[in-house]
């Protein structure tokens, strides 16, 4: 049988005009956990913490974490890079900084990187991130991400298309958040304020 | 069939996107995006704008490529090809300065206001706490921290990336990198397990998060996969290397020309990998590819100046068919080699892809070749069936039109023998060969390759 390659994107770009358009009728309800934009409040994902996939720590870092604990704060980003060979690989790269003692140590992929130390890292209010690196994955979407930090909102805000394409910046109790379309691409922990009391977190 | 109705899906989306979006970022542009947030965020952590954060991200790499190059410069006997190495620096930095220069012009246009207020009550307290009413003013120990802490994070975050970018990605980069920061960095950091290949990696975008999913420590420590090697659900490996030869008397660069999978294994998206070939042959003359046929086109910098432009002019060729198979060895010393044999006083015809002479319309054979109407037979990575369809390409200048059945769609150009779509993510290409044309297509974690031939 043959199939049509090029016809069948046309047939659906209209099936899909339609569709847009009817999305647009006034008085149409929104679908529940839609994205918005600016002050969510009130906000329950569709998963629970419990069944959102958790990271896999290497023995490095879990060696770190039996040296000098979690981390008072970190970030991870998430991108690609070509090798010589024209490979292209898929990075998660940890910052976990000790401010107490100005120490930074760098994972990628799990693996030892870089590490520094330097004066120790103060600021009004900064305390230490009730967050850890392992509740966060390559690509889990906004619901996931409110439902592993226990969060009840957020305040979203697209960033311009020319800047991060299709990109938004989400801030949490705690944390900012990268995404490009629904798929997570930078997590920095922020522990000011209550934020930064483990206490006053789930 | 999942795979192919994200295919169609990422063309649909990219037509009906709203358009005015720049086409064919090179990773290195992308790798400077990737990791534009972290720059972005200091607008609503700080108070400012993201045009002076940018500027200093910039500013910042410059900076780190300056002393990269002025090393090389000074110690040009520590390098084998120290010319090579500078010349790769100085276009990578300037690839990034060109980037984030439309970044922060991007930037200066946008007067969107944002609530910073409510953003650093969320920050503080939790998007529960936030009182809509609270004084529409900046919390000082947000914009202190992103001050007096943030700024030197965000910085020497970026100068990890690009450390390890020029490490891992040019010839020569370890040793640079290296002079200027002694032992600060372990390059092979993460490798191993990035070096599953691409089309067995679950892609970020296909991670689902349904109820009951996977649980905590389900993938082994340090992945989010199961790794290479694991007998979980990887299958053989589907890559085999290919060195070259090159019998010329010139340095080549060799890419692939087309690409048909072998339908005994999982199909991968075509390689858009290159190596630099010189006469006497380098290590690093090879390539890792999906299981397939192949053939390869190289292209080499002639000796005169034949139309008088005061630049160099090119030749390229084409090689013949290679397949690799499951049998195929694994190893770089033993596998097949490709003789490649560019010759000095050839005809300049441009570089690959480039096409040879241009028309009176401004087209090139390849475009020539499938302007009209024809049939067309189709061999894709994501069904491997042979499908036909009649296709009718009519070039304009923005572009060619693309039509089938009654429907038309531009494509604009974007290089020679390169028509593309291209928004929000989402990418189709047709790149228009001697023999019909290449079809890419990806976004959305998926991608399809397409190799068309002219009935």
């Amino acid at each position: 049988m043959k199939t049509n390659k090029i016809p069948y994107f046309f047939l659906i770009i209209i099936i899909l005009i339609a569709t847009s358009l009817s999305c647009n009728l006034p008085g149409q309800d929104s679908p529940t956990n839609q994205i918005e934009t600016g002050l969510v409040q009130n906000y329950q994902p569709a998963i629970s913490a419990a069944a959102v996939p958790k990271y896999g720590l290497s023995e490095e870092q879990q060696t770190q974490l039996s040296t000098n604990g979690y981390p008072d704060r970190f970030t991870i980003l998430f991108f690609k890079d070509t090798l010589l060979d024209g490979q292209i690989i898929d990075i998660r790269q940890e910052s976990w900084y000790y401010d107490d003692v100005g120490y930074e140590i760098v994972f990628r992929n799990g693996e030892k990187f870089t590490e520094s130390t330097g004066q120790p890292v103060t600021s009004p209010e900064l305390g230490k991130t009730a967050y850890r690196p392992e509740d966060f994955i390559a690509g889990m979407n906004l619901d996931a991400v409110v439902a592993a930090s226990e969060e009840n909102g957020y305040y979203r805000e697209p960033t311009d298309n020319a800047l991060i394409k299709d990109g938004s910046l989400v801030f949490l109790k705690g944390l900012t958040v990268g995404f490009v379309g629904d798929a997570l691409k930078y997590i920095e922990t922020l522990p000011l304020g209550a934020a930064g009391d483990p206490a006053n977190h789930p | 069939m999942k795979h192919r109705i994200a295919g169609i899906l990422i063309v649909i989306l990219a037509i009906l996107l709203p358009a005015g979006v720049g086409m064919g970022q090179n990773n290195d542009a992308e790798l400077a995006r990737e990791i534009a947030f972290i720059v972005v965020a200091d607008k609503y952590l700080g108070g400012g704008n993201s045009s002076t954060s940018l500027t200093l991200y910039r500013d910042n790499l410059q900076d780190t490529y300056n002393i990269k190059i002025d090393q090389v410069k000074i110690q040009s006997g520590e390098y084998s090809e120290p010319a090579n190495l500078i010349a790769a620096l100085e276009a990578e930095r300037d690839s990034y300065t060109d980037h984030v220069n439309q970044l922060i012009n991007a930037t200066e246009q946008a007067n969107r206001k944002v609530e910073i207020n409510l953003i650093h009550q969320v920050v503080m307290g939790g998007a529960d706490s936030v009182d809509p009413n609270a004084p529409d003013t900046p919390n000082s120990a947000v914009t202190d921290y992103a001050y007096s802490v943030r700024a030197d994070q965000v910085q020497q975050t970026s100068n990890q990336v690009f450390d390890g970018h020029v490490a891992n990605s040019i010839p020569e980069g370890r040793a640079v990198v290296n002079a200027v920061n002694p032992g600060r960095y372990n390059f092979d950091a993460g490798l191993a397990v990035a070096l599953v290949p691409p089309s067995v990696v679950p892609g970020e975008d296909e991670v689902t998060l349904p109820p009951g999913g996977d649980q905590p420590g389900a993938h082994p420590p340090g992945s989010e996969a199961p790794p290479a090697g694991s007998d979980e659900t990887l299958p053989p490996n589907i890559y085999k290397p290919v060195r070259f030869t090159n019998h010329g008397s010139v340095g080549v660069t060799v890419v692939v020309e087309s690409y048909i999978p072998n339908p005994q294994v999982q199909p991968a998206p075509r390689s858009d990998a290159s190596t630099v070939v010189t006469p006497i042959t380098n290590s690093s003359a090879y390539l890792s590819l999906p299981q397939g046929t192949y053939t390869f086109c190289y292209y080499w910098e002639l000796e005169g100046d034949e139309d008088d432009d005061g630049y160099f002019d090119y030749a390229h060729k084409v090689t013949g068919e290679l397949s690799l198979n499951q049998n195929s060895p694994d190893e770089v010393d033993l596998a097949p080699s490709v003789a490649l044999s560019p010759e000095t006083n050839s005809s300049p015809n441009g570089r690959c892809g480039e096409g040879g002479n241009i028309s009176a319309d401004g087209l090139t054979p390849q475009e020539l070749s499938n302007q009209g109407t024809f049939q067309y037979s189709f061999v894709c990575t994501i069904e491997l069936s042979q499908d036909s369809n009649i296709i009718t390409f009519r070039f304009t200048t923005g572009g060619v039109d693309v039509s089938d059945e009654g429907e038309t769609v531009l494509f604009p150009k974007v290089s020679p023998n390169v028509c593309e779509v291209t928004d929000e993510g989402y990418i189709a290409r047709i790149t228009f060969t001697d023999s019909g044309f290449n079809y890419h297509a990806e976004g959305d974690g998926e991608s399809d390759d397409c190799v068309v031939t002219r009935q």
